[in-house]
């Protein structure tokens, strides 16, 4: 890096610096003796150039040396650990994120929890290049100055949305001798707290307003059942049938509203565990089968075998499973559904829909953008031949409860939250989620995976 | 884990750490006051949209003080290749930041007299817009402090999805105007904080371009993946 080429320059230029210092020595002597020896003026006068010279090459190495004492020096990591290996070898056993500042606020140490958790990558760094906050140099100071300062909220979006609290508290370390003062920092993973309650709220309100109507409508028909249609077989066969339905789509639209709660609280944490994406797509296509049948749509999977991605097996099934499903609902009677499965060796932009079968002028959007990893990808491309719908719509899809009017029957009706669990799954997975659409061609989307490393 | 290298002469960089630590400081701040001014809008809270207002000098004080900065270590450290550029980039991400936070000052406002009328529902699609383009910011603040020229890419492609919203959001305002004159105050002050939310994205490319510059010395525009995506979709597929 340009910084290394910088500190060998500077090398370079103090050691001449010392060579002339060296050297001037020599020649002042060997020119004072010839001065004293032949009581030239000429040579009496040069030396006591040279004499000034010297004085002046003096006088900004002390100055140099003077204000390096005045100003902190930075503390060199390995020096600074070679003293206390014992107590960072100590934090890199607790189970909690701790980070050691100098000063300065640069990061001088991080334990493994805490290189995971906000991503330190360099050392020698200020801490507000991993975590943003107004108020950490603020903190810092009242750390510095022997108080404690209150814990420190900070808000994180990248790369999905986190709360980590942050505790400052300063100590001069006993065996370093400097008296140079070190800030302790702890971390915490505070979202499951903030978020949580708001996540309840959420899941309430949604709940609440999504029963609603199956509910009025069933009250509806009870009601009609007990007046003037009690005696009525016909009309009361017709009505449970009815009743039937909207008590499905209920437990349909539970079951999702719980299944998308349990993907959100995980959703900042990133599995650890590993799924076969071919796997998942032949278990989604065989669990749609029943339907695609029903209708006589044809489901063509171009496959590639163990395509091992870090993931959760059951979560890249569902999300198979729903892409699949609106493709199959949505295309038209005897149509075919297309699911290709790829790899590609290194990750480019142009690589989403690189297996589309929509013209390339079709207005594509990135609902999760891909993280840039230098690991091949694997991508799963599922094209329909469906009513597509316009780009104003293309905002919007991913949305909780967004419906693009009029693409369904009611009978077929989704819960609305279909795409929604796509979304965050695979956000959870650090996964790319492409779509697009044209209308009356139909639609396309586009999973991104990143291989495993472990692969 | 590498520990970085650092300069024979420490003041040289304390100076440049300074900067970086002002630069995430004016990044917080900007986004803090984007942030609110969205929640201003979203939850007709005046004294929030007041606090942005009152920010934006704090803002404007900080960019100043970050131009000093950047210009001292020109003047007195003469930095070379990429210390040099990361000090130009510093003065230039400072002063988008800057007009960031001008943007998020002017959004306020719109909100405080928003706040004067009835409930409109279109302030919904503005939030949302709002957030997407708050993340693009917060992402493109973490690229920049972390060097991540990859992801400078990433988030200067995703730029065309916020024109997209806004343009679906002009669209569906000027329905509501046409459909209801009443509505016309309500719809331009909405109108004029999506079109500052259309600019503050538009700064954040900026910031990517800047990004992109300070690491490999060309523009961003010269790289593979933004010439590959602007010329024709590739085809070649490993086996």
């Amino acid at each position: 890096m340009t910084t290394q080429d910088h500190t060998e320059a500077s090398n370079a230029h103090s050691l001449r610096e010392s060579d002339i210092v060296i050297l001037s020595v020599f020649a002042i002597i060997a020119i004072a003796a010839m001065a004293i020896m032949a009581r030239t003026p000429l040579l009496v006068g040069i030396a006591t150039l040279a004499g000034f010279w010297i004085a002046t090459l003096i006088f900004i190495r002390l100055s140099r040396v003077l204000r390096s004492s005045r100003t902190d020096q930075p503390i060199d990591p390995d020096a600074f650990l070679s003293g206390a290996r014992f107590a960072a070898t100590l934090t890199d056993a607790l189970p909690q994120a701790i980070a050691v500042l100098d000063r300065e606020g640069r990061v001088i140490h991080a334990n493994p929890l805490a290189r995971s958790l906000i991503e330190i990558d360099t050392l020698g760094r200020p801490l507000s290049v991993y975590v943003r906050d107004s108020d950490i140099s603020d903190r810092l100071a009242t750390a510095l100055a022997g108080y404690t300062p209150d814990p420190l909220m900070v808000h994180r979006e990248v790369p999905t949305e986190s709360y980590i609290s942050l505790l400052f508290s300063a100590v001069t370390p006993a065996d370093d001798g400097s008296g140079r003062m070190i800030v302790l920092v702890v971390m915490n993973d505070v979202t499951e707290l903030v978020l949580g309650n708001q996540r309840r709220a959420d899941f309430l309100a949604n709940a609440s307003h999504e029963l609603k109507t199956p509910l009025a409508s069933m009250l509806g028909y009870i009601e009609t059942l007990r007046g003037h249609a009690k005696d009525d077989p016909d009309a009361r066969e017709r009505f449970l049938g009815i009743m039937g339905q909207q008590a499905e789509r209920m437990q349909r639209l539970i079951q999702d509203l719980l299944s998308l709660r349990r993907i959100e609280q995980e959703e900042h944490i990133a599995p650890t565990e590993t799924a076969d994406l071919d796997l998942s797509v032949r278990a989604a296509i065989e669990s749609v089968a029943p339907l695609a049948e029903a209708r006589g749509i044809t489901i063509i999977y171009k496959k590639k075998k163990r395509a091992i991605v870090p993931g959760h097996q059951d979560e890249t099934i569902q999300l198979c499973l729903n892409l699949i499903e609106n493709a199959t609902k949505l295309s038209p009677a005897g149509a075919t559904v297309h699911i290709t499965l790829s790899r590609f060796e290194q990750w480019d932009p142009t690589i989403p829909f690189a297996d589309g079968r929509l013209s390339k002028t079709a207005k594509a959007r990135n609902i999760n953008p891909v993280q840039t990893s230098p690991l091949p990808v694997y991508t799963i491309t599922i094209s329909d031949s469906g009513p597509g719908f316009s780009r104003e719509h293309l905002p919007r899809i991913g949305e909780r409860f967004y419906r693009v009017a009029g693409d369904l029957s009611s009978k077929e009706k989704g819960t609305g939250l279909g795409l929604a669990i796509v979304k965050h799954i695979a956000r959870r997975h650090r996964a790319g989620l492409y779509v697009r659409s044209e209308p009356n061609k139909g639609t396309e989307f586009c999973i991104v995976y990143q291989e495993s490393p472990t692969d | 884990m590498n520990s970085l290298a650092d300069h024979i002469v420490s003041g040289y960089d304390s100076d440049l750490n300074d900067l970086t630590t002002s630069l995430s400081d004016l990044g917080s701040l900007a986004e803090g006051m984007v942030a609110d001014a969205i929640r201003a809008l979203n939850r007709r809270d005046n004294a929030l949209a007041r606090s942005v207002i009152e920010r934006d000098d704090l803002a404007n004080s900080l960019q100043t003080k970050i131009d000093n900065d950047a210009m001292r270590i020109l003047a007195l450290r003469n930095p070379m290749a990429t210390d040099l550029r990361r000090t130009i980039g510093a003065i230039r991400v400072a002063n988008d930041l800057e007009r960031i936070g001008d943007l998020a000052e002017g959004i306020a406002k719109r909100a405080i007299n928003l706040n004067h009328q009835s409930p409109i529902d279109l302030t919904r699609g503005v939030e949302r817009m709002g957030r997407q383009v708050k993340a693009q910011l917060s992402a493109a603040l973490d690229a920049f402090l972390r060097d991540d020229t990859k992801a400078a890419v990433q988030i200067w492609m995703a730029d065309n999805d916020i024109d997209e919203i806004y343009n679906a959001i002009l669209r569906e305002l000027l329905i509501y105007m046409v459909a209801d004159p009443d509505m016309i105050n309500a719809s331009t002050a909405l109108l004029f904080a999506a079109k500052n939310l259309e600019r503050i994205g538009d700064l954040t490319s900026n910031v990517c371009e800047v990004i992109y510059f300070t690491r490999h010395g060309v523009q961003l525009i010269e790289d593979d993946a933004v010439k590959t995506m602007m010329r024709k979709p590739n085809t070649k597929k490993s086996s």
